[in-house]
């Protein structure tokens, strides 16, 4: 039996790029961001934000039962009308294009800091741009595939590195596992539960799933790995460095990289888990321009969202180069950004979601 | 995008790069810091033919105002580019190691990029430069192997600790106990020759005959980011098995024969998992030590059976034990009055006891440390005797 082809992807891709919007974010500052306030126990705040967020993706999950085949931009619209969704809609974009600038400024610095010293800014900047445009441009079926076609080669480079670094990790350094105490705990797992908000995000795409049941197994799926992964990693950097020592490194899966060998001979292997990171980021980067332009389509109202992607990549550039440092744009910016658009993100499929029993939608 | 990351910028020969292989500090006038270089020749060591009598190292000594901008300096006659990125040791005098500067500036060098975590870390009983210069070990020319080779012997033999600028920072940040450092030194002084143990000395008593003056044996015992003093190479390796986790196995020691005053019983000791058990009370905590060790009996000069005589192996056992537990003793009251801090890393498992962090940071290890009641037991088991059985009668 021939598959159709029905230009449409399936669980595999999704999986894939559920993953690498998420699970990728352990190799950045987010693990950081979370050590400052759960202590020796922020090893436990993903797991917890993936909880939260599942709840709020449960509501949208019945809402895109419901409507066979809008995807949430549609849903906005239908539900709210054209004005309040239009902001709806913008709010998404706006953040999607924050997290865009954020993360291209944070990984061009830390090709910066670690591992070119001497090129400037700039042009690390271009290349990553460039790159994940390219990669945008050939559409969502494309981006699927080459998610799904990297993903084995990022899952074994972390579950490599994980062995790698068996020796150096001291289990104590979890104790006291109260960390700053449980209230603490929960109170940041759902303020930070912003760092799992790409699922709700890339619901935009459920059209372009061939059917819900898959949607709905990837989404979970994804979701869980990611998480699972984040807090393995996290466990991994806290029994490395301890918690005192951790607050004050700003790359932590940079510098496991380091410090990890594998026998006597390779010692110094840093630079095989660049190559590996660097393909995972461009194709990441790729699946979020398509993001961007997508939802930035809907609101100017274009057919084609690739057209829009050359401009995204302008604006992103130059919001990119704008800060002097990196500390200005995660102490300040993101900070704020976070901690203000948790409420958002978890309210608004709740929020959809009664706006559609109220308005009888569930009235067959 | 896999393409761009050969980089035109950063792009530089291998030729062109001057590989540090030991780093040397010292305290300079004026506050300034003395770095000595020793810089590899890769031709030496290698297979190829040498094409000229070239020395197999080159070292640079001279003043700066820190590490990091003593690598620019050292453009003054060295022609390549320096990297640390092959750097396998960093030497420290003992000055230095007991100034208040010494942990700060290890701290802030820890920002570049180049310095590695896994450096080693040794302190040296005179000058870092004289060390440097004074170390010609005959055959093993390339420096950066000889130090990666030495400062591991520790997992075999445990007279000196594992110390790297990794364990540096987290002992010292988390500021929970001692923290022990390689001891060395190029000059021997006070050679002991009337000594109860292998390891009683600490570097420069040792008394040999060897090209190579190099001497490490013996641990200097960090608190805070500065050295307080010094420990012998067996008190080292008793700290070493004190431990939580076995890391130092595999050691050969000598115990006093019971029944014949002045001969010594050598064994192979490989140990088990120790037991630590820990109480918190509000004043001090209670510690309960187990050590369980597997003797393997490699040799009895006194020719007495305790092979084949069952109560003679048990006399062994207990004098053994006995031994052990006063030695053990012995150190651990000095560290608690002398040092006021423990190197044993027994405040991670203190550190179960606990459920908030700031309860555990808030009763002060270090301090209730002092006025612990501690116990060590020992669990000996003799496992065999060697090839031989019955020592052959005269």
């Amino acid at each position: 039996m021939i598959k159709k082809y029905d230009n449409k992807i399936g669980f595999r891709e999704f999986f894939a790029i559920v993953f690498f919007a998420i699970g990728m974010k352990l190799t950045d500052t987010t693990p950081i961001l979370l050590v400052k306030l759960g202590l020796n126990a922020s090893w436990m705040i993903p797991i917890i934000s993936g909880m939260i967020i599942l709840v709020s993706f449960l509501f949208l999950l019945s809402l895109l039962k419901r409507y066979k085949n809008k995807s949430l931009i549609d849903i906005i619209y239908h539900l709210t009308g054209k004005f309040f969704g239009f902001f709806m809609i913008l709010l998404l974009f706006l953040m999607v294009l924050e997290y865009l600038v954020v993360s291209t400024r944070d990984y061009a610095d830390i090709l910066n800091t670690l591992f070119y010293l001497r090129t400037p800014l700039k042009y690390l900047l271009i290349m990553l741009i460039v790159a994940a445009i390219y990669i945008a441009y050939k559409g969502l079926n494309i981006i699927g595939s080459l998610c799904w076609f990297t993903y084995p080669l990022i899952q074994l480079v972390f579950v490599f590195l994980i062995l790698l670094s068996w020796e150096q990790l001291d289990f104590n350094y979890l104790f006291p596992l109260g960390g700053s105490g449980m209230r603490t705990i929960l109170k940041e797992g759902v303020v930070h539960s912003s760092i799992v908000s790409e699922i709700i995000l890339l619901s935009i795409f459920f059209p372009k799933v061939r059917s819900y049941k898959e949607y709905r197994n990837a989404n979970l799926a994804g979701l869980g790995i990611s998480v699972i992964f984040i807090s393995i990693f996290m466990i991994c950097f806290i029994c490395t460095y301890g918690y005192l020592a951790l607050s004050s490194i700003t790359y932590p899966y940079q510098q496991i990289t380091r410090l990890v060998s594998l026998g006597r001979f390779a010692k110094n292997m840093e630079a095989f888990f660049l190559g590996f990171w660097t393909i995972g980021v461009s194709v990441r980067f790729g699946a979020y321009f398509y993001a961007a332009a997508t939802l930035g389509g809907s609101l100017l109202k274009i057919k084609n969202p690739k057209t829009l992607l050359p401009y995204l990549a302008i604006v992103v550039y130059i919001l990119a180069r704008l800060p002097e440092n990196f500390t200005e744009y995660v102490f300040s910016v993101r900070k704020v950004w976070v901690t203000i658009l948790w409420g958002y993100l978890l309210s608004l499929s709740p929020f959809l979601w009664t706006v559609a029993k109220l308005k009888g939608e569930y009235k067959t | 995008m896999i393409l761009f990351l050969t980089g035109c910028w950063d792009k530089i020969e291998i030729e062109e790069f001057a590989f540090v292989s030991v780093i040397g500090l010292d305290e300079g006038e004026y506050g300034k810091l003395r770095v000595t270089f020793q810089i590899a020749n890769p031709q030496i060591g290698t297979s190829t033919n040498i094409q000229a009598d070239e020395p197999s190292s080159d070292i640079i000594t001279f003043l700066s105002e820190d590490l990091i901008s003593s690598r620019d300096l050292a453009s003054i006659s060295v022609a390549r580019r320096l990297t640390f990125s092959h750097a396998k040791a960093i030497i420290v005098s003992e000055a230095l190691a007991q100034s208040d500067k010494f942990f700060p500036m290890m701290e802030a060098t820890q920002r570049e990029r180049d310095i590695r975590r896994d450096i080693n870390l040794i302190v040296c009983k005179e000058n870092a430069a004289e060390f440097i210069r004074n170390n010609h070990p005959p055959f093993d020319i390339r420096a950066s192997k000889y130090y990666e080779f030495i400062a591991s012997r520790w997992q075999d033999v445990g007279f000196v600790p594992l110390s790297n600028l990794h364990r540096l920072s987290l002992r010292t940040l988390d500021n929970l106990g001692l923290f022990l450092v390689t001891y060395a030194t190029t000059k021997p002084k006070d050679t002991k020759t009337n000594f109860e143990s292998e390891g009683e000395f600490i570097a420069g008593q040792i008394d040999k005959l060897d090209e190579n003056p190099l001497q490490m044996m013996g641990s200097a015992v960090f608190k805070e980011g500065k050295m307080i003093g010094k420990l012998t190479g067996d008190e080292t390796r008793l700290s070493l098995i004190l431990r939580p986790k076995v890391i130092t196995n595999n050691i050969l020691a000598t115990f006093p024969d019971p029944l014949k005053e002045g001969e010594k019983i050598s064994a192979k000791i490989v140990r088990g998992k120790n037991k630590i058990k820990i109480t918190i009370t509000d004043d001090y905590p209670i510690i309960d030590v187990t050590v369980p060790l597997i003797l393997s009996i490699s040799s009895i000069p006194s020719q007495i059976d305790y092979v084949t005589d069952e109560n003679k192996q048990e006399l062994l056992k207990t004098s053994i034990q006995k031994r052990m537990e006063e030695l053990t003793m012995n150190l651990i009251k000095k560290t608690q009055e002398e040092f006021g801090g423990e190197p044993f890393l027994w405040s991670q498992i203190a550190r179960r006891k606990f459920w908030l962090y700031e309860d555990f940071k808030k009763y002060n290890w270090p301090e209730k440390y002092k006025n612990a009641k501690i116990t060590v037991k020992y669990d000996i088991k003799i496992e065999d005797f060697g090839k031989y059985n019955k020592p052959p009668k005269l």
